[in-house]
């Protein structure tokens, strides 16, 4: 085994990650470790968040951050490629657990090296997720995208629209079987 | 976002410790460690890290809190659960400061591995970062009941407690 010049990607990923947004997010005094409860800005509105996978890992869990308020609607979580198709998601499921994770055990999915989304969508504007507000132009500056699909399940194909929301939620996958 | 821009980690390490870049560090948290009880007796928690080179790993530490008591192992595991090498079963000795355990030099190859630590009560204490529990999960921190001394396998199971604990790995023979 040789030295490497790229980091092999940690158990978790999530937007604080290094192979996310994470830096920026740190350098922009916007740590994961002050998140707080917040109201999903918009029903039915996808957020993606751009994230890399250095070397080949299968996704075995996707979660969220559920904030103090959940049990008014669902989330959605998923991962799409670099061109927007969908390659897993959890489909709708009524938000539970305040406080805490809530797990979505997904297909497992092999993810070669390479760009990918992380996707969230909830279908209402009462539920909460732990998340930061740093600048929407912040965001769009970093890749990260939103779409109003109209619907409660993450789309089959993304059309990404610019991010307009102060609002980046604590979600991701995992490369085990426990979070 | 391409990480083969990002900064490297230094290919000479002296010490990869749970507060570096290459562990938690990496994951914008910000706060700094403060002395806490262990959070429950024969408890391992495994800290998640990176490693991009070649490293001879000659010792591990523990930054040790107000009170030395109990007692305590550490190690390093595999991305998959296996034991690399530990200290053993040790009294904690030492307050505020760095305790080192001199294990077996052995070369520490690239990839994703853990920083174990497990104790054998409560009353002992180290450095650590209180991230709330979900967070700490979030991060990729993980935990197993019954395993002091360190396990040869790891069970990996959710992290119950808010307590990132500050240990490490030292390519140098003293710190």
């Amino acid at each position: 085994m040789t030295d490497r010049m790229i980091l092999a990607p940690m158990p978790t990923i999530h937007p604080w990650s290094m192979e996310s947004i994470g830096q920026a997010m740190a350098t922009n005094a916007m740590p994961a470790s002050a998140a707080a409860s917040a109201v999903y800005p918009t029903a039915a509105m996808a957020i993606y968040v751009p994230f890399l996978v250095t070397e080949t890992r299968t996704a075995m869990l996707l979660w969220c951050y559920n904030g103090a308020t959940v049990g008014n609607g669902t989330a959605d979580v998923g991962i799409y490629d670099r061109d927007g198709h969908r390659l897993v998601s959890a489909t709708p499921t009524t938000t539970a657990g305040t406080g805490t994770l809530q797990t979505f055990n997904t297909a497992d999915l092999v993810l070669p090296p390479g760009r990918y989304f992380m996707a969230i969508l909830l279908s209402n504007a009462t539920d909460t997720l732990f998340s930061r507000a740093p600048n929407a132009e912040l965001l769009r500056s970093l890749g990260v995208y939103q779409e109003a699909t109209g619907d409660s399940t993450l789309p089959a194909t993304a059309t990404m629209a610019t991010m307009a929301q102060a609002y980046l939620p604590v979600f991701g996958l995992a490369f085990r079987s426990v979070i | 976002m391409d990480l083969s821009l990002t900064p490297i980690l230094p290919r000479d390490v002296v010490t990869i410790t749970t507060m570096s870049l290459a562990s938690m560090g990496g994951q914008a948290i910000s706060s700094a460690p403060a002395s806490a009880t262990f959070p429950a007796a024969n408890r391992a928690i495994y800290v998640p890290f990176r490693n991009t080179r070649h490293v001879t790993v000659r010792q591990l530490f523990s930054y040790n809190g107000a009170t030395a008591s109990d007692n305590i192992d550490v190690g390093i595991y595999t991305e998959d659960g296996r034991r690399l090498v530990s200290s053993g079963a040790v009294a904690l000795a030492g307050t505020n400061a760095l305790q080192l355990y001199d294990v077996t030099d052995f070369i520490l190859g690239p990839g994703v591995f853990y920083l174990a630590v497990s104790m054998s009560g409560t009353t002992g204490t180290l450095f650590r970062i209180g991230t709330p529990t979900a967070l700490t999960r979030v991060l990729g921190v993980v935990q197993e009941a019954s395993a002091h001394p360190l396990p040869a396998t790891a069970t990996f199971a959710a992290a119950a407690s808010a307590y990132i604990p500050v240990l490490g790995l030292a390519g140098v023979a003293s710190l």
